[in-house]
């Protein structure tokens, strides 16, 4: 074992960390709005919105995530960075759209209709009875979600984006210490999920349904 | 202020191939309590909900205080919150305390201030008899005392006209006194009512007319001690039969 590969390389890793947590935060903020948004429009009485939005989650759930960033970064040649928060965003908004528009499915009726009747209309119908419900019902599912992108992350290392991933192979490559690198980064992966997780854990209990 | 504030001129609904309302002619008089019953699927729902536009008709006019019912006239809040509603059950905002519940509509339709809204709605819910649960939230009631909620929650808006889908028949049986108790202490008060109910006993005692349906018609009209006494039709008198001998 020679650990100490790693500590000459600590730059290196940190460089890539960096990277890797810009992406995932952007990443998980934008797939969060256009996913709420998206559920949202789905869950709304007109028959195109729901054909639209069904259509979205369709297409691209269905499309690997290297697709879309190789179609994002060679065919619309977009930069790598643009391109691979793009392309995880557009990747994790559909499954969350989906998420979304069970969670508020889950609201009874009555609600709703009570609210239109005491003279709310729709804006406000989703901001103060649906949404704040429907988004405390998918917490749990939605933290694998945010996981999912901070995974899917290490995609970007393919059109060039220098995130963690793409450091473990420079390292490996130049010093032949695939295992210490490797481990190290598995490490890092492991911390930001749990992190994930907890944080997650914590919004949950402070907004638990009474 | 009209003097009738529902009007039905020979109002069709249709749910896909299914027509659930067939011509209904109706008036309801000011500060009039109508009580309207029938077997189940018989449309009642269908036309209590039609009063305030949860659904709409394809055929016929609704005249709702003095305005026709429209895309228009249904888009306007402040129209709309004329119209109490009462449903069964699952209509409280379970994320929100009795409070929030209560002074959601008027800050946010109304636009009244914070501190204005929480002493009306203070005083709604002292009216129906809970001024000691305003922090609660819905899952800490009882099933009617959440009904009750229901009920200030609507006339914290100040409307003209309360409409209630079965309140009671979602409640233990001796929860459902409490809810009847507020409910006549509004008919009292000169509310223009519409209520679907199974509960007869009250119905005798507090409407001035009953409304009897049958698949999607209006079978019979009558003042109240007259459709308890003697039933114009055989439908109405089975209908009786069966929900006072149970
Ligand atoms: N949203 C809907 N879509 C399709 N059919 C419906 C819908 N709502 C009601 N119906 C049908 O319309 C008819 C009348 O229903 P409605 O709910 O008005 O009856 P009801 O008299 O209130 O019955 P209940 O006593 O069971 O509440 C029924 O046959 C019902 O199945
Ligand atoms: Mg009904």
């Amino acid at each position: 074992m020679h650990w100490e590969v790693i500590w000459r390389y600590r730059e290196v890793l940190w460089n890539g960390l960096i990277f890797t947590l810009q992406l995932s935060v952007l990443s998980i903020v934008g797939s969060l709005v256009v996913g709420v948004v998206m559920g949202c429009l789905g869950a709304l009485p007109n028959f195109f919105l729901r054909k639209f939005v069904a259509t979205y989650v369709e297409v691209l759930r269905n499309l690997p995530v290297v697709v879309k960033l190789f179609f994002l970064y060679f065919v619309v040649g977009l930069e790598a960075m643009p391109a691979a928060v793009i392309a995880l965003v557009t990747h994790q908004s559909a499954y969350i759209a989906d998420l979304v528009a069970a969670g508020l499915r889950a609201v009874p009726r009555e609600q709703s209709e009570a609210a239109y009747a005491c003279g709310h209309g729709q804006w406000q119908i989703y901001r103060h009875i649906l949404l704040p419900q429907a988004l405390r019902i998918v917490a749990p599912p939605m933290t694998s979600q945010f996981i999912e992108v901070v995974k899917n992350t290490s995609t970007a290392m393919l059109i060039g984006v220098e995130e963690l991933t793409f450091q473990t192979q420079a390292i490996e490559s130049e010093t032949f210490r695939g295992f210490e690198a490797a481990s190290t980064v598995t490490l890092m992966y492991l911390a930001m999920a749990l992190a994930i997780a907890g944080g997650m854990g914590l919004l949950e209990r402070r907004l638990r349904l009474r | 202020m009209p003097d009738s504030p529902i009007r039905f001129r020979s109002v069709s609904k249709w749910f896909g191939t299914s027509q659930v309302l067939k011509g209904i002619d109706l008036t309801f008089g000011m500060g009039h309590v109508v009580v309207v019953c029938g077997p189940s699927g018989s449309g009642k729902s269908t036309l209590l909900r039609c009063i305030n536009g949860l659904e709409r008709v394809q055929e016929g006019q609704i005249e709702v205080l003095g305005q026709e019912l429209t895309d228009r006239t249904l888009r306007s809040s402040g129209f709309r919150a004329e119209i109490g509603m009462v449903f069964q059950r699952f209509s409280l905002y379970p994320h929100m305390s009795v409070l929030q519940n209560v002074t959601l509509a008027p800050r946010l339709v109304r636009g009244t201030t914070a501190a204005a809204a929480k002493e009306r709605a203070i005083r709604m819910l002292t009216r129906v008899g809970l001024a000691d649960k305003v922090d609660a939230y819905p899952a800490e009631l009882s099933g009617g005392q959440q009904q009750r909620v229901a009920i200030a929650r609507a006339l914290v808006m100040d409307p003209k006209i309360m409409l209630f889908d079965e309140p009671t028949s979602a409640l233990d049986p001796e929860m459902i006194h409490e809810v009847l108790d507020v409910m006549r202490d509004l008919a009292a008060s000169g509310m223009t009512m519409v209520i679907v109910t199974h509960e007869m006993g009250f119905a005798r005692e507090v409407a001035r007319r009953i409304i009897f349906m049958d698949e999607g018609e209006v079978v019979e009209d009558s003042e109240t001690s007259a459709f308890f006494s003697a039933p114009a039709t055989d439908r109405a008198q089975r209908f009786l039969d069966k929900i006072l001998h149970h």
